[in-house]
């Protein structure tokens, strides 16, 4: 039976004396167990040739003489090629070395497959949220934010004094007692909602209406029922949702152009509408109504105001 | 030329937040704006250069906020977006070969030759600042380039009026040096208004500004033409509001065009289809897999990714085609419609997001190009305009006193105050009040002081930037968002504490100077 062939029948170069022919160890795990006299002996291998350094060795006697050794003393790979070309043992390998090798199909033994490619990195789970920042600003403040028409958030810091000031006044047992509270005033609507807070959270969703104004005022509430205001917030309001009830117009105008209309009257008015407006250069602004009658002629009163 | 029966704005709004990352070598954030660059700004300077050419009466409006502009004329950001527009091209000589004779190889000709006019508009046209491409074209009358808040800002969340003051003022004064002059108008960031903003905008010279449909339509008095006229606020600014349909037709994931089944599938990247060994040079040093902006898919249906076909570029210009001529069709019917209705010549504002055209949908530019010619030479029912141009046609207009709105989801400001997001004001709050102290307490600072005041400056704004509370709220890249916030905040604290304590450190100012270094020319001033 023929020979394992390791080097033809994978396709591998085996010029490379470090490398381990794969047919090779292929060969001999493939081997039966009780085969011969050696079963409990480990199988034949093919000899693996000695896989030497390529590096200059003391001993010139034992190692070949090198050509062409490369840069320092090593050498290069074309260099390893030619060097194992003249290594004798490892050209008869073949014939003298696997001779003994147990009988394998060649056909039925696949390829080796290639090694696996390395993992592909992934981003790193390390998470870099930033410096530090402060966690108060040693200030008393409470502060309003409209979310929609329907949400305020309101937010609060109590580190510039305020909380001591009243611990000093009622004690700090009464104090751990208080009730806190926000009173949310809407003075379009001459309302005051209370809405009871925990003061460790660090906001508060409060519900509103549309179209509203709303203030808010952060204050606690004693034991004795004693209430004490800490701080308010700026006003705020609240968008409306609809279309607007108010339907008195009111436009703005060229001035330019509502100096030729009124001179084109035969009226010298222009002595009422004196500079442009502060606000939009070149622009008047005139009540619709107001300017209406003014242009038909039945408003005997100079514009007053309406210059703003 | 026969009075149109109305007018059509097309307004962009471009903004990227400031992601100048000089400490590290490269930054995955930066991408953003090469790919911007690449994908939009770009391909709508090469739209400018063809109207140019072939004499299109066409225009739009384009915000280029500041730290967009800020980006764009930096010269480390220039460098490494010619760096990494040379390695993708080179992907693309071996994309050409790799693909010859497959069914990618047309769309890899159509990067390849994308990658070299971008090349080509970028260094040798623009000279690797194509702000002065927008303000070329600005002053040749195709496009009307607006500011918007100084690091995109939210105005109504913000509690002090020195600090929406800054906001604006330092925006007009960074266009001024950008464009040379002061800006018209102003995209407020995320369209978001509210009462009392505009005496800030007329403060600083601004002439107009954009809302969402309901903050005019909500206004008081109520308008008389609805949205489709602008209004004035009673402080004298102009504001044009949204149409809703116009903008349908477009964003809707669902009904929008960008979804047609024969444009490019956004989610199909070589980057990830690739062979590993092959890909790699092209991806980030960490070697991660991630879009590098080359795809070969088109939508195809709704079916899985694995499923896409290849993409055909001539099926995908010939629907950017009809849908120009769809839109266009649809806007004369709109304007026929409300002219009878309002009995005016109707005003129909498109705002979109500039990044859609291009980034997202990769045909946009195709689309828009297409539009606004037909528009320009096919018919006379629709005139493309710009707020300027309506504002010194037409004379007369309404006050109203718009409603507080922003173009956000649910249409008022709860993308940026939500649970996600809510801690971030008691410091930013905290950081305008001590600002406003600070231009106070340092009217006459030493040199050193001064550098540490404008730094401090610098860094409450970019901390300001509405993008942050977005990116919280959406909840990608979370992690950035809070660490960009909070290390914002961490520098202005510090500088405040130092400016306060009389013991400026040189060395940090400096390094911060490095890093953060938006607005040159900021005044601190206007915090007082």
């Amino acid at each position: 039976m023929a020979a394992a062939r390791p080097n033809k029948r994978t396709g591998v170069d085996f010029k490379d004396p470090g490398a381990t022919p794969p047919g090779a160890a292929e060969a001999s795990s493939a081997a039966p167990a009780a085969d011969d006299a050696e079963a409990d002996e480990p199988a034949p291998r093919a000899k693996k040739p000695t896989a030497k350094p390529f590096v200059p060795s003391a001993d010139a006697d034992s190692a070949p003489a090198m050509k062409n050794p490369g840069r320092n003393g090593f050498l290069t790979v074309r260099d390893r090629n030619e060097f194992v070309e003249e290594l004798p043992s490892l050209k008869e390998f073949p014939e003298t070395e696997v001779s003994e090798a147990p009988v394998v199909d060649a056909e039925a033994i696949p390829p080796p497959a290639p090694p696996p490619p390395p993992p592909e990195p992934q981003a790193s789970g390390l998470i870099d949220r930033g410096l530090p920042i402060p966690d108060h600003y040693g200030m008393d403040r409470v502060q309003a934010l409209v979310r929609d028409p329907y949400w305020v958030f309101v937010y609060w810091e109590l580190k510039g004094g305020v909380l001591e000031r009243l611990r000093f006044k009622y004690s700090g047992d009464v104090m751990a007692q208080a009730r806190w509270v926000l009173k949310v005033d809407a003075p379009l609507a001459q309302q005051t909602q209370v809405v009871d807070i925990d003061l460790r959270t660090p906001g508060w969703y409060l519900k509103v209406v549309p179209g509203n104004r709303y203030r808010v005022e952060l204050g606690c509430f004693t034991p004795d029922g004693v209430y004490e205001a800490i701080c308010a917030s700026r006003e705020v309001a609240t968008p409306s949702v609809g279309i607007s009830p108010v339907v008195s117009e009111s436009w703005m105008v060229h001035r330019e152009d509502l100096e030729n209309l009124l001179q084109a009257g035969g009226a010298v008015w222009s002595q009422w509408l004196g500079g442009a407006s502060e606000r939009a250069p070149g622009l008047v602004r005139t009540d619709f109504p107001r300017a209406a009658a003014f242009f038909s002629g039945r408003f005997g009163q100079p514009p007053g105001d309406e210059n703003k | 030329m026969a009075e149109p029966l109305g007018y059509l704005m097309m307004m962009f709004h471009a903004h990227l937040p400031f992601v100048r990352h000089p400490e590290h070598e490269e930054f995955l954030e930066e991408d953003w704006l090469y790919e911007a660059i690449t994908e939009t700004y770009l391909p709508l300077l090469n739209m400018l250069e063809g109207f140019e050419r072939d004499r299109v009466n066409a225009c739009f409006t384009m915000s280029l906020t500041p730290p967009l502009c800020e980006m764009l004329a930096d010269k480390l950001l220039q460098d490494r977006y010619l760096a990494r527009l040379g390695r993708l091209q080179e992907l693309m000589e071996k994309e050409i070969k790799r693909t010859e004779g497959g069914p990618f190889n047309a769309a890899a000709h159509q990067y390849r030759n994308h990658f070299k006019l971008c090349r080509e508009l970028f260094e040798q046209k623009w000279g690797k600042n194509i702000v002065q491409g927008f303000r070329h074209y600005q002053e040749k009358g195709f496009v009307e380039v607006i500011t918007c808040c100084a690091t995109h800002g939210f105005l109504p969340l913000m509690v002090t009026e020195s600090g929406v003051r800054a906001q604006i003022q330092i925006a007009c004064a960074n266009y001024r040096k950008h464009f040379g002059r002061n800006p018209r108008g102003i995209w407020l960031a995320e369209c978001a208004y509210a009462p009392g903003v505009d005496r800030f905008l007329r403060e600083a010279g601004i002439e107009f500004f954009f809302m969402d449909t309901h903050g005019v339509a909500f206004g008081s008095p109520r308008p008389r033409y609805g949205n489709f006229r602008p209004i004035f606020t009673p402080s004298g600014v102009a504001a044009f509001a949204r149409d809703a349909e116009s903008s349908k037709q477009v964003w809707s994931s669902e009904e929008g065009y960008p979804g047609d089944i024969d444009y490019r599938e956004f989610y199909r990247d070589l980057g990830y289809d690739g062979e590993y060994s092959y890909i790699k040079p092209y991806l980030h040093r960490d070697g991660v897999r991630r879009n590098i902006g080359v795809k070969y898919h088109r939508i195809t249906g709704k079916v899985p990714l694995s499923d896409k076909q290849a993409y055909t570029p001539e099926w995908a210009t010939r629907k950017a085609d009809t849908h120009a001529a769809n839109f266009l069709f649809n806007r004369q019917h709109q304007m026929r419609w409300l002219k009878n209705v309002i009995g005016a010549e109707p005003v129909i504002v498109s705002p979109y997001d500039a990044e859609l055209f291009g980034h997202w949908w990769s045909e946009g530019p195709q689309f828009l190009n297409f539009m606004m010619r037909k528009t320009a030479f096919d018919q006379e029912e629709v005139q493309l305009s710009t707020p300027p141009r309506f504002l010194e046609k037409h004379r007369r207009h309404q006050v109203v006193e718009p409603c507080g709105s922003s173009w956000g989801d649910k249409g008022y400001y709860e993308v940026w105050l939500n649970g996600s997001n809510d801690w971030i004001y008691r410091h930013l709050h905290a950081s305008e009040l001590r600002m406003h102290e600070l231009a106070h307490r340092f009217p006459y600072p030493n040199p050193l002081q001064e550098r540490a005041l404008k730094q401090a400056a610098r860094e409450l704004l970019l901390a300001q930037s509405s993008d942050w509370a977005f990116i919280m709220t959406t909840g990608t890249m979370v992690a950035y968002a809070e660490k960009r916030t909070r290390d914002h905040l961490h520098r202005f604290n510090g500088l405040y504490l130092q400016l306060l304590e009389n013991r400026v450190e040189e060395p940090w100012v400096g390094e911060l100077e490095w890093k953060d270094n938006i607005f040159e020319e900021v005044d601190y001033r206007v915090y007082g």
